[in-house]
């Protein structure tokens, strides 16, 4: 068994857990991306403008309680689209960090035992911390003992302290290793054709994505910031003096800069993550058992998709729905990417296993 | 593990790690209360604007203004903290791959480390201290990322490479 093979062999439950179910969890929350965006982001942004126009109009009839009544609505209305975007990063992000734990787990000091507890253990909170993102907006306060926090926000809170203090337990066990003597087994495997082609196209998007997340926080952030506040100032203002036609332009307008607001930092963000998955997929290619010309079909549907879903997204500031269409296909092409990835990855483990029951 | 893998994969995890703290705290004791005051303020500013009180309604806006960006530059240190630590982590399993001299890869691995620290450290400082500071910390910390993942790129157009396949 070489190197490679030791990290999925069935006598390493801890690094096989951390594959597999990073893998999962990372498309679990692509596919939740792909939903929200398609069912809840744009029908929701029709409500919140609708909603704020329902404020402002209120305002020219000096009728205070439907201001607020408007508002308790639009507050939902945020509510539930913040918790499912907070749903999708955090499923995503502790996928990630599956996944480069299961490398880790050869140099992590720790009895095997507990690297599988601590395994599990990630996993469940894993779960646990995204689903509970997504009930804040359901459940509420109900039955909560706090004033402003309910029973989901406390869940998600103690599951993301114990995946804290997992990766703390896991970095004392790698410190450990560490200062110990140099192991001469190199700590990932060896990249082939395709390992290449996904590190080097992964650099480039995170680098395309840094450079693209300057240009923003430079030029285009802080005129953003103050735009709202001027165009806020200007609704009420119109509203205030009752005129519906400069009301409604200035709302329009406010709705625009949200968009451009909210696609630059999604397209931004995209980018990056997209990035940082081509370049981690890289490292599982050794273990993804299908024939070289379906990894490499997999291998470009990936990159295809994580390049042009950020393109696609900020284009929606010219195109709309149309590029957010496209958008959501090219996220389509990334989860079909990595569903053929996993699939290939659960082969070589039952091709392990079937190996291992015949020896 | 080198030297480089050392640096790059302990400060990585470390980052995540002090990023997933500072989220539960965030969480726990921040986030609602501000949370509330965003939505507050700028209904209130328009229920002002409704009573007639347009300086009332304006203070109020100010004060929604204000509150936003403080939200924003406190879930963007925390986003961007466990992000730039995810990416330190998966550089120090491959940086040894794709550069062959010690003391470059060690250069890159510094800078990157360096950029994932200062670029959440300005997002976060940036609603406590005057500027300047936090405006220079988030821009040495970006120029750290930019020219550290360049120093990487550049290294993968000419590395060798070897074929498993």
């Amino acid at each position: 068994m070489n190197n490679n093979e030791k990290m999925l062999a069935s006598d390493a439950l801890g690094s096989r857990l951390f594959v597999i179910g990073g893998m999962l969890l990372i498309v679990a929350g692509m596919i939740f991306g792909d939903l929200y965006a398609v069912f809840i982001l744009h029908p929701n942004v029709d409500r919140i403008s609708a909603a704020l126009a329902g404020a402002a109009s209120a305002i020219s009839s000096h009728d205070v309680d439907t201001v607020w009544r408007n508002f308790a609505q639009l507050g939902g209305y945020l509510e539930n689209a913040g918790t499912k975007k907070d749903t999708h990063v955090h499923i995503i992000q502790v996928g990630y960090l599956a996944l480069l734990l299961a490398f880790l787990q050869s140099r992590v000091r720790l009895n095997d035992r507990l690297k599988v507890v601590l395994a599990r253990l990630f996993l469940a909170m894993a779960v646990v911390l995204p689903v509970s993102i997504f009930l804040i907006h359901y459940v509420g306060l109900v039955y909560s003992p706090l004033e402003s926090i309910g029973w989901a926000s406390i869940s998600a809170d103690l599951s993301g302290l114990l995946l804290a203090f997992i990766v703390l337990i896991q970095l004392w066990g790698l410190m450990g290793s560490a200062r110990g003597r140099p192991e001469a087994a190199p700590i990932s495997p060896a990249l082939g054709e395709i390992g290449w082609l996904l590190l080097k196209g992964g650099a480039v998007l995170v680098l395309l994505g840094f450079l693209f997340g300057a240009w923003y926080a430079g030029v285009q952030m802080q005129t953003h910031e103050a735009r709202e506040l001027a165009t806020l100032g200007e609704i009420i203002g119109q509203a205030h003096g009752a005129d519906q036609a400069a009301t409604d332009q200035s709302l329009l307008a406010y709705g625009r800069l949200q968009g451009e607001r909210a696609v630059s930092i999604a397209a931004h963000a995209h980018m990056v993550e997209f990035g940082i998955l081509a370049m981690m997929t890289s490292l599982i290619q050794p273990f993804v058992y299908l024939s070289l010309a379906w990894r490499r079909r997999m291998a470009v549907l990936l990159l295809t998709g994580g390049a042009v879903l950020p393109v696609a997204v900020y284009a929606e500031i010219w195109f709309g729905l149309l590029a957010g269409g496209v958008a959501d296909i090219a996220g389509l092409l990334v989860i079909i990417a990595l569903t053929g990835m996993l699939a290939g990855v659960l082969r070589h483990t039952g091709a392990l296993d079937s190996q291992g029951s015949q020896a | 593990m080198s030297a480089t893998q050392k640096l790059l994969i302990l400060a990585g995890l470390g980052l995540v790690a002090i990023s997933m703290l500072y989220g539960f705290y965030y969480a726990v004791f921040d986030e609602h209360q501000t949370l509330e005051k965003i939505g507050f303020s700028m209904a209130n500013g328009f229920a002002k604007a409704a009573e007639g009180d347009l300086a009332a309604a304006q203070a109020s806006l100010q004060a929604y203004a204000e509150t936003r960006i403080e939200y924003l530059r406190e879930v963007h240190g925390h986003g961007h903290m466990a992000a730039l630590g995810t990416l330190l982590i998966l550089m120090g399993l491959f940086i040894d791959h794709i550069i062959g001299l010690e003391a470059k890869r060690l250069l890159i691995s510094w800078m990157m480390v360096a950029g994932a620290v200062l670029l959440p450290l300005g997002a976060w400082l940036d609603v406590l201290v005057p500027a300047p500071v936090p405006k220079v910390l988030s821009v040495a910390g970006a120029s750290c990322l930019v020219l550290g993942m360049v120093g990487v790129i550049f290294s993968l157009l000419f590395t060798a490479t070897e074929n498993n396949d």
